[in-house]
């Protein structure tokens, strides 16, 4: 293999629980790993010059692609604090329009956002039929997880806000931002609604009990309409749990446009699904989106988010698996020790997560990265012993 | 872009998001569904055994991916594919699609495979998990197979099997091997397939080994084992009739039939035939006739029904040790008039009933000419005069027969120049290389294309399908060496010069022998150059002596005090661009060393052409991607000095549309995107720039751009629309519009040179740029629907433009003129003519010198106060009263010169204290100054600016009588904005596009000047006869009108003969009915059984005194009834003739 493609693949490694041959149904996830870039001109003014940290978690559902994305400035005072250009949980795919590749999502608790707080962590795996993204963040008044859920085969994706609180939470905001079909302005924006559909320059205040979807899309730049410098992408979208809302507004700006809901602060999970309909024409999107809500919504109130392959994650027989691969290439002590090392960690980090109890959440993020470290090692360990055995 | 877009977009790229292919586009990239059928044996389609599941990882360059298509033709594959490929522009390779790629490869792993093929790419390339999951696949069963590649990480010598597998005993340099439970093959790369007639059945066979091993690989071989075992290694044609092999067959199932074939190594098949396999297993015979020595491959494929249950092939060759005939050609290659002649020599016994045919054969097979010569003596000469409808290429076969019975043949290729000059072209950037090449060329032919450009020597797979030829021979450099002299040699050392010019063109002597469109001297090169040597400064001596005549004049230029031109330096030995007068302000020292550099560039092409014309006296030369409006170039040196040029689309378009002759080759580059629509914009430019033909980069590439083929040899999606869109182009506009004249309403812009480097001093660069002025004038002009024409200074110091012949004259920015040019355009008004200017009309000579006052400040009617930077301010102009509206031009900024003031001219504005749009009679003409910079002035296709400014326009060119012949409104009635309108005249029929570059579409209304006929070319409509036309602008596709005082009919045609026999040439008249000007006529002949004779797909532009249209009948062509098909481009009408082959 020749040098450029070993940094390459270590870049953007595959990531999978539960990698196997011809098995049907998955999510592919990829990471991009952690790339520290010096942010140029161009970038909000208070961010240029500063160090970035980037990464990137995509999955793969077979019928589309979300591309999640952690985009924050570094603070050079201060290393657990960040600093956001535009926002710092961005959706760069399936288009960089619509949910905002920039920073799409922002929780704000007791009117502060939690993007000041240096990530936690991000990761990624895919485990059964489903795609998991979690960003958590350890802010001053709460351990926070943004948890992202694909499914093999479906186009939407479902989110989850779940709060540690360490201090009363007295309110909960979270606002969204898309730029729908394309980063054009003074085109054709609209957001239709159950029960109305609100032109460029409407502000609107929605009913919580009935209107709790948004469809936004633009008029002039439908799906495929091209013009000298844009070309429309399609539409995106966005349902939640009315239960969950005590209000939600946005103005149908000109160029991109911000919801934001008040959350009611008593409760501890938050929950949405966004679409990107990106490639589909704002007719199929309307027809689909209005097909589709009712159940969804039903779907969503009742979602699992809890991943039961990671509380059930069978660390004796991955251990069992990986001391037979390790026994196949006994010259790789290092390997040895290592998987060693993070089945130890693994052991304490999932009886705590197991608990439910306070903490659960970080220890849930560490397991996760450790679970992600294990397998990304495990195709070299096992290609080696693979081979060994040809 | 508003600012929060552009915040947007920077924190993007910030943040490195790089946007690279989606998946969408590698899907389509990755396409393995093809609909360009090549000849193939289906050796097992459909298979017994079903579909057999393959992933290829092919090299996604050139022709390889074709590869899987060719066996997915022959075999019963459900295929995907995966790129390893060099990323554009790059040296660097890796899985097509970057991240993408790799995610695209993930899923398709998640799929169950039953073999995988390696071809051109390397299983250690892909990604380990990727890598882990295919290894294991294979060994759980699946197959692997590497072509041209190894892993003995996995192919293990110790796991290879010593017992070759039966169905592999002829797959040569084949490995067979174990990976625990699953197989794997190890082949060589696919040999390299000379070209030649018949090369696709050589092709055959290796696609026959590939899938065979693939099959074995996936456990998929046939259950029936069947061999054709030959009877020997030669066999002796004297001996024939006899069995030649043994088919062998076991398990076969009952009622399973073989069908037998017999191919020639030209492809001919000689015998077929099928027998049924009785019993299980057994053998059988297979006799074959008495065919002529050569090479053969004698074929089999077992049936069970419709199924394909197994296949073998053997290679055969016939020896005739008694008799032997050969073929010497004079020269392999000849013009048309010419004459293709050689010498065949016969070995052996002559007897009664035998003879020598010499036949020349197309591409197809068809036996175009013939000689037959006696065979009584060992050498017989033969010659054939090169005809105009010879195909580029032709097979010279000399064949010895014995009665009805070939005996022993021999051939070579010859060569017919043609060049595809005189007609419009399609030209692509590079060639098809590799053992597919010839399919490729042929999917390329058949998507239209005409000519090729590249380097080296052009294959004879590219005459075969009658492509011309651009060499790119060189690349013309400027570099220079430690000294300072330029590298190989200083343009004007005479001696090294020459001799690097006589390399380069004895290096083209191949191209020459094929047919060369034209010589290219190299893209995106340098087009000015001068040095340090004491060559160039002899040069640089003898140019200022030619621009000055005295050494005075130069002296009082330049402030020198020079002797004579023999004393003339750098003004510092090392500066080579005078860069030290520039910044002392000596302008004129600089500017004339810009212009030497140059002019040593054009004396540089013109060198080159001329050697170029010692090996083609019908050569024409010149350069390509390079020369531009906004770099100052000479650009009437270029078109002087060269006979082709193609610059990237700019501004430099409208230059040399307007001042190269017709037969001047002229072209962008595109191709740089990936949708119809806007590549689709760039095409139509061209044609309504004046163009000859269209160049596309390049046949093939995947990534950042797009070929014109998908590596499956189909041409991709936007690029059949590209050619529906523009088929009437193919179907005789392009060749019309060549013998058509652009009109230009009598408005003609000057583009000045010096002007050009004028923009660049003292306060110049603050009233914007000379490119942007002209532009903006082009614009006004086009939304006006005002066509225009450019003539240059030098054009007018030579004399070689009437200018009386203009109604208005434009100068943009012509801030530099010499005094003779100021004479000159002061004469035009005196007599009449309308002069317009923007700003700073002739404030330097034409060495750039600045002059105390502006040499046309008469004509304008105004005095120069001083020479300041532009002042930008608001300002307002009336525009004259119309009717009972009175308007006024509202500027926003604009830049404006507070220099001047008026004398005898009337402003209709002002900005501040600054006189704006000054007029003034001059004799019996009008100067109008508008005193602002042009590109300030509010653009007339935004929908944002006022009519008033169009009506000030409108109100100047009235003056000089220019009103546009068509008008375009909108629904509304307004002026429709963001059109273009460019009118041919073709005698009396008026040629019109309207055409929108961008935007969308819109419902408009062409009103004509009194009521014509008119025929809509692109839907072929006949419109009747109209005054007003409705239509629906579309943006980036050009529509085309045919508008004419009478109504326009189709052509005449008439077969010259009733009755013709084969191997003789029908002469097809085709007449138009106009009493002047041409008709263009796509003229396409069926055979009896109804398909196309497509060696006869011409366009014929033809007259009242009528065009012949040959229409070859071969030898071998079918008799009966051939039909004649023209269709008439402004009617869309067919006429037919049909005549009868005997």
């Amino acid at each position: 293999m020749n040098k450029y493609c070993l940094g390459w693949v270590a870049c953007i490694a595959v990531i999978s629980c539960t990698l196997s041959a011809a098995q049907e149904s998955q999510v592919l996830m990829t990471d991009s790993g952690v790339q520290i870039v010096t942010i140029g001109p161009g970038a909000p003014p208070h961010t240029v010059g500063l160090q970035g940290h980037r990464q990137v978690i995509t999955m793969d559902t077979g019928s589309r692609i979300y591309g999640l994305r952690y985009g924050v400035a570094l603070d050079p005072n201060d290393s657990k604090a960040a600093i956001p250009g535009e926002g710092y949980i961005g959706m760069p795919e399936p288009v960089g329009c619509n949910w905002y590749a920039g920073g799409f999502l922002d929780v704000v608790l007791n009117g502060q956002s939690i993007g000041k707080t240096f990530i936690h962590s991000l990761t990624g795996r895919s485990s059964g039929a489903r795609g998991t993204t979690d960003f958590v963040f350890d802010t001053s008044q709460a351990v926070v997880r943004v948890r992202f859920v694909a499914r093999a085969g479906e186009d939407c994706l479902f989110a989850q806000v779940l709060l540690e609180p360490k201090v009363q939470i007295t309110s909960v905001r979270v606002s969204v931002r898309c730029y729908p079909s394309a980063f054009v302005s003074h085109a054709g924006r609209h957001v239709l609604t159950v029960a109305r559909n609100l032109a460029q320059g409407e502000r609107a205040e929605l009913t919580i009990v009935d209107e709790w979807w948004t469809l936004y899309y633009d008029n002039v730049y439908d799906a495929g309409y091209i013009s000298a410098q844009h070309t429309g992408a399609g539409p995106c979208a966005a349902l939640w749990l009315p239960a969950q809302t005590e209000k939600a507004g946005f103005t149908v700006a000109s160029y991109g446009i911000e919801t934001a809901f008040n959350l009611k602060p008593d409760l501890r999970d938050f929950r949405f699904v966004f679409f990107d309909y990106a490639g589909k024409t704002n007719e199929v999107a309307k027809t689909d989106l209005q097909a589709r809500a009712p159940s969804l919504l039903r779907e969503l109130a009742d979602f699992a988010f809890t991943d039961p392959n990671l509380a059930r994650w069978p660390l004796a027989e991955k251990q069992a698996e990986v001391e037979k691969v390790l026994a196949l290439v006994p010259d790789d002590k290092e390997a040895a020790a290592q998987y060693q090392r993070w089945a130890g960690e693994l052991a304490a980090q999932l009886e705590l997560v197991r608990s439910s109890s306070s903490g659960a959440i970080l220890a849930e993020a560490a397991a996760a990265a450790t679970i992600s470290q294990w397998e990304r090692g495990l195709p070299a360990l096992k290609l080696k012993a693979l081979l060994n055995e040809i | 872009m508003t600012r929060s877009c552009m915040v947007v977009l920077g924190i993007l790229s910030a943040a490195g998001v790089c946007r690279g292919q989606d998946m969408a586009e590698l899907e389509a990239d990755h396409g393995v569904q093809s609909e360009f059928v090549t000849p193939h044996t289906a050796w097992a389609t459909p298979y017994v055994h079903g579909e057999t599941r393959v992933l290829f990882f092919v090299n996604g360059r050139g022709t390889n991916a074709r590869e899987v298509i060719e066996l997915k033709q022959r075999f019963d594959l459900d295929p995907q594919m995966v790129f390893w490929t060099r990323v554009v522009d790059t040296t660097r390779d890796e899985w097509h699609g970057g991240e993408n790629g790799v995610r695209r490869m993930a899923r398709l792993l998640t799929e169950r495979w039953d073999a995988f093929v390696f071809s051109g790419a390397s299983l250690d390339n892909v990604p380990v998990e990727q890598q882990y999951t295919i290894i294991k696949a294979v060994t759980g069963g699946a197959g692997l197979v590497l072509v041209g590649t190894d892993d003995r990480r996995v192919l293990k010598d110790k796991n290879r099997l010593q017992t070759f597998p039966a169905l592999l005993h002829d797959v040569n340099g084949a490995a067979a091997f174990t990976v625990l439970q699953g197989r794997g093959v190890r082949l060589p790369q696919c040999p390299t397939i000379e070209y030649r007639r018949g090369w696709e059945v050589e092709y055959d066979q290796w696609s026959m080994r590939l899938g065979k091993a693939i099959l074995w690989a996936a456990g998929k071989e046939p259950a029936l084992s069947l061999t054709v075992a030959p009877k020997d290694e030669e066999l002796d044609r004297a001996t024939l009739p006899a069995a030649a092999a043994t088919l062998q067959w076991q398990a076969a199932p009952q009622g399973t039939v073989a069908d037998i074939k017999l191919r020639r190594d030209d492809g001919q098949v000689v015998l077929a035939g099928r027998h049924t396999l009785d019993g299980p297993e057994g053998e059988l015979e297979l006799t074959i006739p008495r065919v002529r020595s050569g090479r053969y491959w004698l074929d089999a494929v077992a049936r069970d029904g419709q199924r394909a249950a197994g296949f073998a092939s053997t290679p055969l060759t016939v020896v005739c040790p008694q008799q032997d005939v050969r073929l010497a050609l004079d020269q392999d290659w000849a013009e048309v008039g010419e004459q293709i002649a050689g010498r065949v020599h016969v070995a052996g016994d002559s007897g009664d009933g035998r003879r020598v045919v010499v036949s020349l054969i197309d591409r197809r097979g068809r036996q175009i000419a013939r000689h037959i010569l006696a065979s009584d003596t060992a050498e017989q000469p033969f010659r054939f005069t090169v005809e105009p409808w010879f195909p580029m290429l032709l097979e010279v076969r000399a064949t010895l027969a014995d009665g009805e019975s070939e005996v022993a043949s021999a051939w070579q290729f010859a060569r017919v120049v043609k060049r595809h000059r005189g007609r419009f072209n399609f030209l692509m950037w590079d060639i098809p290389y590799g053992t597919l090449a010839p399919a490729a060329q042929a999917s390329l032919a058949a998507t239209g294309v005409t000519v090729h450009l590249t380097s080296g020597p052009p294959p004879p797979y590219v005459a075969a399908h009658d492509i011309a030829w651009i060499p790119y021979t060189t690349h013309v450099a400027a570099d220079r060496d430690e000294q300072g002299v330029m590298k190989p040699a200083c343009w004007n050392d005479e001696a090294a010069i020459q001799a690097h010019v006589d390399k380069v063109v004895d290096a083209s002597l191949a191209s020459r022998q094929h047919g060369v469109f034209a010589y290219s001297l190299g893209d995106e090169i340098a087009v000015r150059g001068s040095c340090l040597s004491p060559h160039c400064l002899e040069a640089y001596r003898r140019y200022l002596r030619e621009q000055y005549g005295e050494i005075a004049a130069l002296n009082a230029s330049w402030g020198t005090r020079y002797g004579g031109f023999d004393e003339v330096h750098l003004s510092r030995p090392d500066d080579n661009d005078e860069a030290e007068a520039l910044r002392a302000g000596n302008f004129p020292r600089w500017f004339d060393r810009q212009a030497f550099q140059s002019y040593n560039f054009c004396k540089l092409c013109e060198r080159f052409g001329d050697g170029f014309r010692r090996i083609d006296p019908h050569g024409i030369c010149g350069f390509e991607g390079a020369g531009t409006f906004r770099n100052a170039d000479d650009l009437d040196g270029f078109v002087r000095y060269n006979t082709f040029w193609s610059p990237y689309p700019g501004t430099a378009d409208e230059v040399l549309r307007s001042i190269a002759p017709r037969d001047f080759p002229r072209a962008n580059w595109m191709g740089y995107t990936k949708d119809a629509d806007s590549l689709l914009g760039r095409y139509w430019r061209m044609i309504t720039r004046g163009c000859d033909s269209v160049w596309w980069w390049r046949w093939e590439v995947v990534g950042r751009f797009r070929g014109w083929l998908a590596p499956n040899l189909d041409p991709y999606p936007a690029v059949r629309d590209i050619l529906q869109d523009t088929q009437i182009v193919r179907d005789g506009l392009g060749d019309l519009l060549l013998r058509s004249e652009m009109q230009t309403d009598g408005v003609g812009i000057l583009y000045s040179l010096p002007s050009a480097y004028a923009t660049k001093v003292q306060a110049s660069p603050t009233f914007g740029t000379y490119e942007n002025s002209h532009a903006a004038f082009h614009s006004a002009l086009r939304e006006l629907g005002l066509n225009f024409q450019y003539f240059t200074d030098r054009q007018v110091r030579l004399g070689e433009v009437d200018l009386r012949g203009f109604k208005v004259i434009v100068l943009p920015m012509t801030q530099a003129l010499s005094g003779q040019e100021a004479e000159m355009l002061r004469s035009y008004v005196r007599d009449g003519g309308v002069l317009i200017a923007d700003v700073r009309p002739a404030i330097y000579d034409g060495h750039v010198k600045p002059l105390a006052a502006g040499q046309l400040d008469d004509v304008f009617g105004v005095q120069r106060t001083g020479v300041e930077a532009a002042r930008v301010s608001n300002g307002t102009i009336a525009v004259p009263v119309t009717g009972e509206t009175r308007e006024s031009v509202e500027l926003a900024k604009v830049r404006v010169d507070a220099g001047i003031q008026a004398t005898t001219a009337t402003a209709a504005g002002s900005a501040g204290d600054v006189p704006l749009c000054l007029s003034n009679g001059f004799g019996q003409g009008q100067a109008f100054l508008l005193n602002l910079a042009m590109d300030g002035f509010p653009a007339l296709n935004s929908q944002n600016t006022l009519e008033a400014s169009a009506h000030l326009f409108r109100q100047l060119l009235d003056r000089a009588r220019v009103v546009p012949a068509i008008r375009l409104t909108a629904a509304d009635g307004q002026r429709l904005r963001n059109v273009e309108i460019t009118r041919w005249t073709n005698g009396p029929v008026q040629i019109v596009s309207v055409f929108r570059h961008a935007g969308m579409a819109e419902s408009a209304t062409l009103s004509l000047e009194q009521p014509l006929y008119v025929c809509d070319l692109k839907s072929r409509k006949d419109l009747g006869r109209q005054q007003t036309v409705n239509v629906t602008i579309t943006p980036y596709r050009a529509m085309f009108y045919a508008i004419s005082p009478q109504p326009l009919k189709p052509v005449e045609l008439k077969a010259v003969a009733s009755k013709v026999s084969v191997g003789s040439v029908q002469h097809v008249t085709v007449t138009s009915p106009l009493p002047e000007g041409w008709q263009a006529v796509k003229v396409q002949v069926t055979m009896p059984d109804g398909s196309p004779a497509d060696w006869v797909d011409a366009v014929a532009v033809t007259d009242h005194q009528g065009v012949v249209v040959d229409v070859p009948v071969a030898c071998n062509d079918p008799k009966g009834t051939w039909t004649v098909n023209a269709t008439e481009l402004y009617t869309g009408a067919t006429t037919t003739a049909t005549f009868v082959v005997e």
